[in-house]
């Protein structure tokens, strides 16, 4: 059996030392082709300085690890390029680099950060780390391999000093956060959740007043989400069948959008579709439901007032509760990662009365801003035009 | 029992099929026939071009209106019931 695809999702939460408006940590997370790349850094000092540092730290270390060098050069390059402090003649930043690939594989290299949290199965799991000496650095190393369900989680010192000399005589701690951590990641709950739980949980130690910078990265490994949208009959309509087909052999969740095009799939499926007039609002006509079908909705309206909802909203549990179509499609686009769009140009000859209003030639145009939106969110969007 | 069916397709929606479905919802209550007519929606009836679509059992009529979709429910099923 081949093995299921993973989806690395990245999460991250930063709450500045008390007094300073800049953070003197810095969070970068970047897309490769075969993976996700996780920087952190913690600049020498507060401020502006501090900021500076650390933002040059994982700018520098994200696009030559992007470009394949290896770290000898990274380290190399940090210390050539980072200004020297004038009070203590060092140039110097922390760093924690985590390289996630889609098949699982997991490199971590950290240089004077605390060490990285790996949980598997809910537990707080040891690394096995290696030093390695590059100039006068000394670099702890680790391979791991990731499945479905694992957390790599990283934070800057001022995470495992919170409460040190006030609420905690020694502050967090890293042990006592790898017991609450176990507490707190489960299947349903999302990394960028996990990040923003760690900094808060910080903040209340610190009484509201970090004594540091204080910053979280989450990465959460788990099986990739695929999502397939058909909206709209092919213009041939001799293509319906063959198009329909291939939808419906399409991997993950299925959601089709339109009368007509529900009326194809539903030939195709030998299924009835029937309306749920319950989640009828005056904007948004009602669901349907099918059998084999993950969502029904009709076509137009629907698909505008999601491309609306996507505009203004890029968090899930922000539509949580809600029951209309577009809500309920706007949900399905953001929870999917990997999403293939159906879009069919049949003109709907209903559609040209020059009585209704515009928006109803504005199909297309909804359907193409919204792979847009959800590409800009990092999402995998394959659009086809039948 | 007869079976209304009102099409909430995109272009029946524009022109009303929400305040018609309100309507007969009002009106079967109203006549106290909850449990003698069954309303229900359907995606599209490929007519789309002639206004807001409905069946009444198998039979097809057009309601630009609630005005319209009154004299309906009065023809077809109160003085039919």
């Amino acid at each position: 059996m081949s093995q299921q695809p993973l989806y690395i999702e990245a999460g991250g939460a930063s709450v500045c030392k008390y007094g300073e408006i800049l953070c003197g940590d810095s969070l970068s997370v970047s897309s490769m082709g075969d993976g996700k790349l996780m920087v952190l850094s913690d600049g020498l000092g507060s401020g502006v300085k501090a900021n500076i540092l650390a933002t040059l730290t994982t700018k520098i270390a994200t696009r030559l690890l992007e470009r394949g060098l290896p770290l000898e050069e990274v380290v190399e390059t940090l210390t050539d390029t980072l200004p020297e402090c004038k009070v203590r003649k060092i140039a110097y930043s922390t760093f924690t680099l985590l390289k996630v690939k889609d098949d699982g594989r997991v490199y971590l290299a950290e240089f004077d950060n605390p060490p990285t949290f790996f949980l598997k199965r809910g537990y707080v799991s040891q690394l096995h780390y290696k030093d390695k000496v590059i100039g006068s650095r000394k670099i702890r190393e680790a391979h791991v391999h990731a499945e479905a369900g694992d957390w790599l989680i990283t934070v800057s010192d001022g995470e495992i000093h919170a409460g040190i000399g006030g609420l905690l005589n020694l502050g967090w701690d890293w042990d006592k956060i790898a017991k609450f951590l176990e507490t707190q990641v489960y299947e349903d709950v999302s990394a960028q959740k996990v990040a923003q739980i760690l900094v808060d949980q910080a903040r209340q130690l610190y009484e509201d007043r970090p004594g540091d910078d204080t910053t979280v990265g989450v990465l959460k490994i788990r099986p990739k989400r695929f999502g397939a949208f058909m909206i709209g009959p092919p213009v041939r309509s001799e293509d319906d069948l063959e198009v329909a087909k291939r939808f419906l052999d399409l991997p993950g969740r299925k959601i089709v959008s339109g009368g007509t095009t529900a009326g194809i799939i539903a030939k195709v499926l030998e299924k009835d579709v029937t309306v749920d007039l319950s989640t009828m609002t005056n904007k948004i006509p009602p669901i349907g439901r099918m059998e084999g079908i993950d969502l029904v909705t009709e076509g137009v309206h629907t698909v505008n007032h999601a491309l609306e909802i996507l505009q203004k909203i890029s968090d899930v549990d922000e539509l949580s509760g809600l029951r209309d179509g577009s809500s309920l499609l706007a949900k399905e686009f953001l929870f999917a990662d990997c999403i293939y769009i159906f879009l069919g140009q049949a003109i709907n000859p209903a559609h040209l009365n020059p009585n209704l209003p515009q928006e109803m030639g504005f199909k297309s145009r909804s359907v193409q801003s919204i792979a847009s939106i959800l590409k800009s969110m990092g999402k995998e969007v394959i659009l086809e035009i039948h | 029992m007869p079976v209304i069916t009102v099409c909430v397709g995109s272009a029946c929606h524009l022109k009303g099929s929400h305040d018609i479905i309100n309507f007969f919802k009002d009106a079967i209550k109203e006549a106290g026939l909850e449990n003698k007519v069954e309303l229900k929606g359907s995606f599209c009836m490929d007519k789309c071009t002639e206004g807001v679509n409905l069946l009444i059992d198998d039979e097809l009529f057009h309601a630009n209106s609630v005005d319209e979709a009154r004299g309906i429910f009065q023809r077809e099923i109160l003085e039919k019931i």
